[in-house]
């Protein structure tokens, strides 16, 4: 009897503790959250551990049975090769290149789209084209325009006297990739601008202009400040994707000419899909993921210190 | 095991879609050309055996890769696997059934092709289409200048540098950062007496006085200002292009390439063309003609197939005289029974299918070893460095030679 009363009050008051949870106003929204959590956990959980212990292993899926623990040994490889190292470097100077001209681009469009024109919407629409299309079509169309014998761009230059240009060569290649990217990615910074901008109260902006303030003490003391964090985020969506950048640089260059566009994104695809290393190309994207965390956590120490001032 | 499993999965759903029954022998190719090959070629079967062929088009390297992960994971779901020669042999012919010599008729293919598909002494798939490089020349533009198809590399650079004028270039290579840049450079390597790698397929071989000397050629051609300036960004259409266009003379490149750049409704210059009857050489060898790449598709039968006795059927009929003649005049294939090169019909459509034949009786395929992917990434980055003008030829080989033989 006591043996049964034992098993049986716990279980009861189990009942009750759980009934009382589900009927409590305050657990229901975490038990709403449970299907999405496990989803989470499925798709990003599970292979970011999976991805972490590929890292530890030499594993080639041309011989699986002879995979083996290396313990860091794959990270001093990466570290130790010059050519995965400069592959890092480029792909931190293609970012930040990229994502500065997207942020001064992106702003100033916004600003402009801002003002009452006729046709606003309209230019508005046009302007989001870039961002619609896929990156391989997008990449596919510009090595047309780039083609030195028959591109679009030697043909406009050539109206004004200028000689054509190889820009897929080993000069202009890195900057020609960057060209594409900034001219597909700069609408997603104007979309979100714009968005911010349209937050200005038009009150502070109305004051601004009675206390005589000029057009750009306007834009820096007043708007500027009020879109900062808005500024942030962009930053910090256009720094973590243009880390991974892969499908521009793969069609248009391959990595080439002699490595000079060999981004990360394209030296994890070799390393996975062309030799099948997949213990290398999980470490190179494990440092990848740390570059990202990291650049992103200054941006959102930045962001928080803009929340509190 | 879990991203072999994922993509396992992935693959199976994709070819269940096709709604799949017992019997139905199923297959991934490459799109494109080879692609509307190989699925006219599975209608025909069907129609002739009443064995239905699933055939799934997707691109080079989504085949590769989806083929190799089913293959590992021994799913059972593929029957046929195609095998782009030497480049895939290493990777497949573990999984691959081994084709019985001793009942499957053989003889009436090209010996070099059928030898492509051989690891260990065995037999694991039958040649269905070739991959052969040729030289295709403007001939009109030769006539015009007194000029022959170059049997020499000299010979061969006095023509490119004769025909350089008037908007027109010498040679239209593909030198973009890849395996075009490679494949572009193997007939210069080869037609000079080097070698890829030793007998032994141990250590770089093309670091060698030949090798020296037939990258310094390769290279000077666009040092020279023969090439098209934009042809460091070239890939292979961007030579049917450049000759279609009719901004280049010359071009040394896979051979089906010849009926896109002379067909009249794409070219500029139909009925110009003409096709050497075999490669320069470099005199100094003693070899009689140049050396080329040749390599191409054949078709093996998965050993976990369900269904191994249809899918053999299947690989001998795309394989036969008969269909190799029907693929090459209704599909522009290029042939690998010896035969349909001597029929009357495919000479009608094909003229220069004899000077293909014999430009192809001196060739070679890229050694088959299971890292030659990464050794071709090697030498496609120190190519690139040289034609450009990075780093030197001997600079480049070094630096070639040293990261191969870590490779390897």
């Amino acid at each position: 009897m006591i043996i049964a009363s034992r098993t049986v009050v716990p279980k009861a008051s189990s009942r009750r503790r759980t009934r009382r949870l589900l009927s409590s106003d305050n657990s229901l929204p975490y038990l709403l959250l449970v299907p999405a959590l496990i989803a989470l956990g499925c798709i990003l959980v599970v292979p970011l551990i999976y991805n972490i212990w590929l890292s530890f292993h030499e594993y080639n899926l041309l011989r699986p049975a002879r995979n083996t623990f290396v313990g860091f040994g794959n990270y001093l490889k990466v570290i130790q090769d010059p050519a995965h190292v400069s592959s890092l470097f480029l792909t931190v100077r293609f970012t930040a290149i990229t994502v500065l001209a997207e942020v001064i681009l992106g702003t100033s469009l916004a600003l402009l789209l801002n003002l009452p024109f006729p046709g606003n919407h309209f230019v508005r629409t046009l302007v989001l084209v870039p961002m619609l299309i896929s990156e391989v079509v997008a990449g596919l169309s510009w090595r047309l325009i780039y083609h030195t014998e028959f591109g679009l761009l030697n043909y406009l230059i050539g109206l004004f006297g200028l000689s054509p240009q190889v820009w897929l060569g080993p000069d202009l290649a890195l900057p020609s990739v960057m060209i594409v990217e900034i001219w597909q990615h700069t609408p997603f910074v104007t979309l979100i601008m714009l968005a911010g901008l349209q937050t200005v109260p038009r009150e502070l902006l109305e004051s601004s202009m009675m206390d005589g303030a000029s057009r750009w003490q306007r834009f820096r003391y007043v708007v500027l400040p009020l879109i900062t964090p808005i500024l942030l985020l962009a930053l910090v969506f256009r720094t973590m994707f243009t880390l991974r950048v892969f499908a521009p640089v793969w069609v248009l260059t391959g990595g080439g000419p002699a490595d000079s566009t060999l981004v990360i994104g394209v030296d994890i695809y070799r390393a996975a899909f062309r030799y099948y290393n997949l213990g290398i190309a999980a470490t190179l994207s494990i440092i990848l993921l740390a570059v990202t965390l990291a650049i992103t956590l200054v941006y959102m120490r930045l962001l928080r210190r803009e929340a509190l001032t | 095991m879990f991203r072999r499993l994922f993509f396992a999965a992935a693959v199976s759903i994709t070819l269940g879609a096709g709604g799949v029954h017992a019997q139905t022998l199923t297959m991934l190719v490459s799109s494109g050309g080879s692609g509307r090959t190989f699925e006219a070629a599975a209608k025909h079967f069907s129609a002739a055996t009443g064995i239905p062929v699933n055939v799934i088009q997707n691109p080079y390297a989504e085949v590769r890769e989806k083929q190799l992960l089913e293959l590992v994971g021994k799913t059972g779901n593929l029957d046929v696997i195609s095998v782009d020669g030497t480049i895939w042999m290493p990777e497949v012919a573990p999984f691959l059934d081994p084709i019985d010599e001793q009942t499957t008729d053989t003889k009436h293919l090209i010996p070099s092709m059928v030898d492509l598909f051989r690891a260990d002494g065995k037999l694991v798939a039958l040649p269905v289409r070739i991959a052969g490089w040729v030289l295709i020349y403007r001939k009109d533009l030769f006539d015009a200048a007194g000029l022959k198809p170059p049997t020499t590399w000299e010979e061969f650079r006095f023509a490119a540098r004769t025909l350089t004028k008037d908007g027109v270039y010498g040679f239209a290579p593909a030198l973009r950062q890849g395996n075009y840049l490679v494949v572009q450079w193997i007939p210069f390597l080869f037609s000079h007496g080097g070698q890829i790698l030793n007998k032994e397929r141990t250590a770089a071989a093309f670091n060698s006085p030949e090798g020296i000397k037939a990258t310094q050629f390769f290279v000077d051609l666009v040092r020279d200002g023969l090439v098209p300036p934009g042809a460091t960004a070239y890939e292979q259409s961007d030579i049917i292009t450049a000759i279609s266009q009719g901004i280049a003379a010359m071009a040394l490149t896979y051979s089906p390439y010849f009926l896109n750049m002379n067909n009249p409704k794409e070219s500029k210059v139909a009925g110009k063309l003409a096709i050497a009857p075999s490669l320069p050489r470099d005199p100094a060898t003693g070899m009689t003609t140049g050396r080329t790449l040749i390599s191409g598709w054949g078709f093996g039968v998965a050993a976990s197939s369900r269904n191994k006795k249809e899918a053999h059927q299947f690989i001998q009929f795309v394989a036969s005289d008969a269909e190799q003649k029907r693929l090459a005049v209704e599909n522009n294939n290029a042939p690998t029974a010896s035969a349909v090169y001597k029929d009357p019909d495919y000479l009608k459509v094909f003229p220069a299918a004899a000077d293909v034949q014999g430009a192809l009786a001196s060739a070679s395929d890229r050694p088959l070893v299971e890292s030659w992917t990464m050794i071709e990434d090697i030498l496609a980055r120190e190519l690139s460095a040289a034609v450009t003008g990075t780093k030197t030829v001997k600079e480049a080989l070094d630096a070639a030679e040293k990261a191969v033989n870590a490779a390897l």
